[in-house]
């Protein structure tokens, strides 16, 4: 016996074997497979495909839709730009004026969806050579500017409202506060949307902090005898920007595709989502 | 454990290992995004214009722009303050628009903003109607005297209500004013 145990061969041959029969598990269940549907098989495939747009004050502003084949890819339109339509009749922005900011998304696919909202908001230094519209505005995603990330520059003065005062629609959107700054928030839609469905709004309303104007270096110097007082306000030429990004995954094993898709892993946050437990 | 049983023992893990990859998944997801802003221009260069008549000075203010990229932008509120000896009496009564109005401290305070222009653009640039000092004396004059009227004016940044109303008040405390050294 010993001898049997210690042979090579032996152990070889069982090696092959094990080898085998690892491969053989798994042919074992094709052929199953093919023995009991290849015989009178019809099949009809219906290829389900994800889409999202991003409204914002009812203008479709991006949208990444997926084709019902995989060979018809995808149309988007990314990079969109927000506040194209904002001042209405103002010939300038007005600091401290609340203005419409309607935000919103539409199930763009063929198969129901759960949804996340990004938010980002920042001050740049708009290099000269800008694309301005003819109010100041600048839209969609260029590398012409530079974001100002020193603490003179702060984001909390960017506000962004719902129903009158700051905040968000919280009957219909979730606040994931561990994933949230001052620069960036991060919201979850309550529940699915079905195919061509529209979230109710996650903000209405943008406006620009008055400490804006109240932040400055003030200098003094004599000139010509008299003493002159100059106030050089810290965010004048500089630019305001909010990014907003919107994502959609699939409903099918929710929990986990949330946690691998989107990393989030608040257990709290996928009950409140509406998520089926596992 | 010879090094043969060894490397085959590895094997076999790996080959156990390798029987689970099968089941990794991915998952449908899709996403879109967009981005805008707008630059904040503060501050204002204002000019005082000046022009007297029949013992009556009027004074418009204008904000200049420096570029022709700040025409339109920069928008202020201005007031405006007045001051004599004790030989004369002002006299504000011929401003009846409502948009000048007394404030704290002796001002007068413009209640629209105005906006950088040009002379060759200044519309929305200058303060309009311009604001009215009357100067009655309060003693005949001899010959080879004058009397000072003096007219200071001031400006900052026009902050607005949420409703887009002037908010006068909040852009007038200057006691708010957060000096920083960036």
């Amino acid at each position: 016996m010993k001898k049997i145990r210690r042979s090579p061969v032996i152990t070889g041959l069982l090696f092959l074997l094990a080898v085998v029969l690892l491969f053989a598990g798994g042919v074992g269940g094709t052929q199953a497979a093919l023995q009991v549907y290849s015989e009178n098989y019809y099949s009809a495939l219906n290829m389900k495909h994800l889409g999202i747009t991003l409204y914002e004050n009812g203008v479709r502003e991006s949208f990444r839709d997926y084709g019902e084949t995989a060979a018809a890819g995808f149309t988007e339109k990314q990079d969109g730009g927000l506040f194209l339509k904002h001042l209405g009749d103002d010939p300038y922005l007005q600091i401290g004026k609340k203005y419409p900011f309607v935000i919103t998304t539409i199930n763009t696919g063929s198969i129901d969806e759960y949804l996340r909202v990004s938010v980002y908001k920042y001050w740049v230094n708009v290099r000269t050579g800008e694309t301005l519209d003819e109010k100041g505005w600048f839209h969609g995603l260029s590398d012409y500017t530079d974001k100002l990330t020193d603490i003179y520059y702060d984001p909390s003065l960017i506000h962004l409202g719902y129903g009158g005062s700051e905040g968000y629609n919280s009957s219909a959107w979730i606040k994931d506060g561990n994933a949230s700054t001052a620069e960036r928030e991060v919201y979850y839609y309550v529940g699915t949307k079905s195919p061509n469905e529209e979230t109710e709004p996650l903000f209405d309303t943008l406006w620009i902090d008055p400490k804006v104007a109240k932040s400055a270096v003030v200098s003094t110097e004599t000139v010509g005898g008299k003493l002159v007082t100059t106030y050089t306000y810290t965010y004048d030429g500089y630019g305001f920007v909010v990014q907003v990004e919107s994502d959609a995954i699939q409903t099918h094993h929710a929990r986990a595709a949330i946690r691998s898709g989107w990393g989030m892993q608040d257990e709290g946050i996928l009950s409140q989502m509406k998520t089926p437990t596992e | 454990m010879n090094k043969r049983t060894l490397i085959l023992a590895v094997l076999a893990v790996v080959l156990v290992l390798c029987s689970g990859i099968g089941s990794t998944v991915a998952y449908f997801t899709t996403y879109s995004n967009a981005r805008g802003g707008y630059v904040i221009h503060l501050g204002g260069r204002t000019e005082i214009e000046e022009k007297i008549s029949n013992n009556r000075k009027t004074v418009q203010i204008f904000n200049r722009a420096e570029t022709d990229d700040d025409i339109g932008q920069h928008p202020v509120f201005v007031r405006v303050k007045a001051f004599t000896d004790s030989d004369g009496t002002l006299d504000y009564s011929a401003n009846t628009s409502g948009l000048w109005q007394q404030g704290e401290n002796g001002y007068w305070y413009y209640q629209k903003a105005i906006t950088a222009g040009t002379d060759a653009k200044p519309e929305g640039a200058l303060t309009d109607p311009a604001f009215i000092v009357d100067v009655k004396l309060n003693r005949a004059l001899k010959e080879g005297e004058y009397l000072d009227v003096i007219v200071v004016h001031e400006s900052v940044p026009a902050i607005f209500k949420g409703d887009g109303s002037p908010d006068l008040a909040t852009a007038w405390s200057t006691g708010d004013i957060t000096v920083v050294n960036p």
